[in-house]
């Protein structure tokens, strides 16, 4: 049995014995440009993702859910100096102000508030944090802060659209 | 006598002193190579080039991106697909008109969805939109560019972040 069946790719050894070698430089010539091909195209960057909802307008102007007092929903909206305004509505009603260090938004103080908000409010649904932002945040101040409440609030909806 | 060694250089034909360079195991390890990043290629759900220059913030604890239609939100404007709808400079957009453009590409994608989904049962249209964007974005130009897309129905957003060792 003849390995590859090419005469011009193999050779047979001394004294007519059938001693072959595969030919693998073309192999090994395919293979390297397709590495490079793959190498070049892969990206590196590993992309994640934060999952979100708009509230819909009909959904916004009826408000909350069928039953108000089985969750708990926070509305933060961030200020142009850098606090953020938190209200809460359905199984407990309130509002606080996270107010910021050095003219930036306090993230930790902010994941501790919404932390000790879910303690107090023993709750049967999970409820919903909305997020507003303000003339100055950017996507940077979103991320963080959607970062920060991800454990307490896996339900993120973008508010004020 | 002489103790014998292995080498990568095989001798093919004594007489006539040729050398053969013994590639069988840079093949081996060449196919390894090829197998891995053909692999890796086809485990990646999505995948999301970002533009040049373009910081996106990253963050930990972020989900896998799911396969949606894609929205870039970068200094120089807004794309969707790839293709550029809004023209900014420096996050401003100065003629307001861009933004029934932006409307009427994300309709478009709207009605392809639909229109694949009439005749695919294993499609379904998807109200998720993947939005890519410049870390320094500022709140109001996203906020209009995702009511627009809600108002096209892409009422889901995933925003895309850079993946930070957990």
């Amino acid at each position: 049995m003849t390995a590859g069946g090419d005469s011009s790719s193999s050779s047979r050894g001394r004294g007519g014995s059938a001693d072959f070698d595969l030919n693998l430089a073309p192999i090994i010539d395919c293979f390297t440009v397709l590495i490079a091909f793959l190498l070049a195209s892969a990206s590196f960057l590993s992309i994640g993702i934060f999952e979100a909802t708009i509230p819909t307008p009909s959904q916004a102007s009826s408000g909350k859910d069928l039953n108000p007092t089985a969750s708990l929903d926070v509305i933060a909206t961030l200020q142009e100096n850098g606090d953020i305004a938190l209200t809460w509505s359905g199984a407990k009603a309130g509002s606080q102000r996270v107010i910021a260090s050095d003219g930036k938004q306090s993230i930790e103080a902010f994941a501790a508030t919404l932390a000790s908000l879910k303690k107090e409010v023993p709750e049967t649904t999970p409820g919903t944090l909305e997020l507003r932002g303000s003339g100055r945040s950017t996507y940077t101040d979103l991320i963080q802060l959607i970062e920060a409440s991800r454990s307490t609030f896996p339900s993120v909806a973008l508010g004020g659209i | 006598m002489k103790p014998q060694t292995k080498s990568f250089l095989k001798r093919r034909n004594n007489s006539s002193g040729e050398l053969a360079l013994q590639i069988t195991s840079m093949a081996d390890i060449f196919t390894i190579l090829l197998i891995f990043l053909l692999k890796g290629y086809a485990t990646d759900a999505a995948t999301v080039q970002p533009s040049a220059g373009m910081s996106i913030p990253a963050a930990t604890g972020s989900a896998v991106m799911k396969e949606a239609l894609k929205m870039e939100v970068t200094e120089s404007g807004i794309s969707v697909e790839g293709v550029p709808v809004i023209q900014a400079a420096n996050f401003a957009v100065s003629d307001s008109n861009q933004w029934s453009q932006l409307g009427a590409a994300l309709a478009q994608s709207k009605k392809k969805q639909e229109n694949i989904a009439s005749k695919n049962t294993d499609v379904s249209v998807s109200s998720r939109i993947t939005l890519i964007a410049d870390g320094r974005a500022p709140w109001p130009l996203l906020k209009e560019a995702l009511r627009v897309a809600a108002e096209n129905g892409f009422t889901e957003p995933q925003l895309a972040v850079v993946k930070r060792g957990e």
